[in-house]
């Protein structure tokens, strides 16, 4: 096995360990999943026969709410990965090794980021196989936006972890950055239903691209080259974003080694 | 000649206002055995976190086998060895094993070697029946010796030892010193900080007095 896979494998499986240790802690998880796929089945019977962005309204919200459920783990898991560490004092001697911080930090969101999309998919099944969602789904391109969306979701959480690494407390701009995608992102109304100048707002924030697309494959089939529009968005902003942040979370590390203050939580 | 495998020049390291290195000159040779003793708060973590790469000096240069701490980071990371000196630095709910098995990971162990490199350190350190009870559950002293397992995963050549005996008693002490011996004997160096001077006498090559940052 490779290096980088090995180093993947033992990330994931210290936070599956550390998961499991928690007995309750999956249970905790399907309650919730079905609770909130019962919860928007019938919010979306309160709406009746209208089609939001001409889908099922119940698959609308469903879709939504996975998605901003993905996006909201991919934000904040970088974070909380370097503050885990922090309190139980193996940040120092995980800083120690001679991988750089970007990739120590980007390793410690492989077990967060694999159950988000887990979850999100959960909320999918338990909506078709408990409350009749139906929809003609693209796996494959489904997967790939998927994909470059917690890419570009996992780009503005590596920045929250240098800002954890330098300032110990969590980011504020993050939890704004978090309420305003989860309200302008068209998480359960299309955007198009919101003023002109917020729709503008949000064409600038990912999950918008990310919902758009991911609706599209997994209500309406679309392939790849029905999602391209999303996916170059996407892709930008992870291929711009994540670089970038990883050199930023270098820069906090560096700073917190100048002011002495990298161990402490 | 060949280089000193730790070379220290003009250090001073400050936090705010305060100054706790002051203007630190060392040279520690390949092979040796240098035990740095001094009272609690006398800089001996810090002189250590700098040699690790975690803090970076206010002035002055450091070198561990040539590469400075600073501008050559990860190379002297894969050149040391580190056991911190506090007990509260592995994941509590993973067992030693697991513990172990990242850290290797983490620290370049090869894939092939790894399980065999950690079920080898767990029983040198007598750990090897407490492999797979979570590590919240070991006291202090089972800590301590996997702190050192640790430090010993990648066979480096330089190893950095902050009080790592403090928990011990007197056998695990006895067992903890065969075992650095042993895995290093005459090509290993060491830099070895205590407050304990009976431990000193008993390891080192070389013994230095940190005193309110100055070495004496």
């Amino acid at each position: 096995m490779s290096r980088a896979l090995t180093l993947m494998r033992v990330f994931f499986l210290r936070d599956l360990a550390i998961d499991m240790s928690y007995k309750v802690s999956i249970a905790i998880e399907i309650v919730d999943v079905l609770i909130g796929a019962a919860g928007f089945f019938y919010l979306s019977r309160v709406i009746g026969d209208r089609h939001p962005a001409g889908y099922d309204a119940f698959g609308f919200i469903l879709v939504g709410v996975a998605g901003n459920s993905a996006m909201t783990t991919a934000l904040a898991c970088f974070a909380q990965a370097v503050k885990a560490d922090q309190n139980a004092g193996t940040l120092k001697p995980l800083l120690v090794s001679p991988l750089p911080p970007g990739a120590m930090v980007a390793l410690s969101a492989t077990y967060p980021l694999i159950r988000s999309a887990t979850s999100a998919v959960a909320y999918l099944v338990a909506g078709a196989l408990l409350f009749g969602l139906t929809g003609r789904v693209n796996v494959m391109a489904s997967l790939v936006l998927l994909a470059m969306a917690l890419g570009a979701f996992a780009a503005i959480g590596f920045l929250s972890a240098a800002f954890t690494l330098v300032v110990k407390r969590g980011d504020p701009l993050l939890w704004l950055f978090g309420v305003v995608s989860w309200l302008l992102g068209g998480v359960f109304f299309p955007v198009e239903t919101l003023p002109a100048f917020l729709q503008q707002v949000a064409r600038l924030l990912p999950i918008t691209y990310a919902l758009d697309g991911l609706r599209a494959t997994l209500l309406g089939g679309a392939g790849l080259a029905a999602v391209r529009p999303q996916l170059i968005v996407l892709g930008t902003m992870a291929a711009i974003g994540l670089p970038l942040s990883a050199a930023l979370v270098s820069a906090a590390t560096s700073y917190g080694k100048r002011a002495g203050t990298l161990g402490h939580s | 000649m060949s280089l000193p495998a730790i070379s220290i020049r003009d250090l001073t390291r400050t936090f705010g206002g305060r100054t706790i290195l002051r203007g630190i000159t060392l040279n520690v040779d390949r092979g040796e055995t240098l035990v740095v003793r001094g009272k609690n708060g006398s800089g001996k973590t810090t002189l250590l976190e700098i040699l690790a790469t975690l803090l970076h000096p206010s002035s002055g240069t450091v070198t561990v086998l040539g590469h400075d701490v600073v501008a050559a980071g990860r190379a002297v990371r894969s050149a040391i060895g580190y056991a911190p000196s506090a007990t509260q630095s592995f994941y509590p709910r993973l067992n030693g094993r697991q513990n172990l098995e990242l850290f290797a990971a983490a620290y370049g162990v090869e894939p092939s070697a790894l399980r065999r490199r950690v079920a080898t350190l767990l029983d040198r350190i007598g750990l090897a029946g407490a492999a797979r009870e979570r590590v919240e559950r070991y006291s202090d002293g089972m800590r301590a010796r996997l702190s050192i397992a640790r430090a010993l995963l990648t066979d480096a050549p330089v190893l950095l030892l902050d009080e790592p005996m403090k928990s011990l008693d007197a056998q695990g002490r006895e067992s903890a010193r065969e075992l650095i011996a042993r895995c290093g004997r005459g090509s290993r160096t060491a830099l070895w900080v205590t407050h304990d001077d009976a431990e000193a006498q008993s390891l080192a090559t070389r013994i230095a007095t940190l005193e309110d940052g100055v070495l004496r």
